[in-house]
């Protein structure tokens, strides 16, 4: 009987991983990363991004969505 | 005296030539200049598809523009107004960088292109190009 294997996936902030203090609304290649299906901010929980650079990533999401760099949603 | 540094992100109407958007930049350069603003960076990310259109248009022009000030902060209020009277701009963003900029060097260790824009981290060489393969 086959056994069901978990793998559980340590979630690390990857801002802090690579040392990115500095969040640029106009890093859209970094920004898309972090955005769903329908254009809303993935959840630190599924990222495993810590809470102080949750909030410098929205913050750059909100002004690239202002510029029409990323879609709009409401979230 | 505080040094100030900040960035004008500019969405322009895509039907502009190129010779109309380099007229509208200069003016609002020059209005940037009277506010006691310098610029020390332009960059035109020319013609870019929008994230969602914009009263039907789905493209738009993109200009930013990297500030620096020092002494009094700058007022951005007269030309905030002449933007929001232009229908050729689609969006405009003022961001101050400054102190966003510090507290990221003074954390992080990855490169930031908008400290170096503003003279806040030194430059970086530019990546060898990579060569492309002979035929
Ligand atoms: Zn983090």
């Amino acid at each position: 009987m086959a056994k069901k294997v978990f793998f559980r996936r340590r979630k690390v902030c990857k801002f802090c991983v690579d040392g990115i203090e500095y969040v640029d609304y106009k890093d859209t290649r970094l920004l898309q990363q972090y955005i769903l299906e329908q254009a809303k901010i993935l959840p630190r929980r599924i990222s495993g991004t810590c809470a102080r650079h949750q909030r410098k990533l929205t913050e750059a999401v909100k002004r690239a969505r202002h510029l029409a760099l990323l879609p709009f949603t409401q979230d | 005296m505080t040094k100030r540094t900040y960035e004008l992100g500019l969405v322009l109407d895509p039907t502009l030539t190129d010779e109309e958007q380099g007229a509208l930049v200069t003016e609002y350069k020059k209005m940037l200049t009277d506010a006691g603003a310098e610029i020390v960076k332009e960059e035109s990310w020319g013609k870019r598809k929008l994230a969602y259109e914009i009263e039907k248009v789905g493209e738009g022009r993109y200009v930013i523009l990297y500030l620096i000030s020092e002494g009094d902060a700058p007022s951005f209020s007269q030309l905030e107004t002449r933007l929001n009277q232009n229908e050729r701009v689609m969006r405009y963003l003022v961001v101050r960088t400054d102190e966003m900029i510090k507290r990221a060097l003074r954390r992080g260790k990855a490169h930031i292109p908008a400290a170096e824009a503003v003279g806040l981290a030194p430059a970086r060489p530019e990546p060898e190009p990579t060569p492309v393969a002979e035929a």
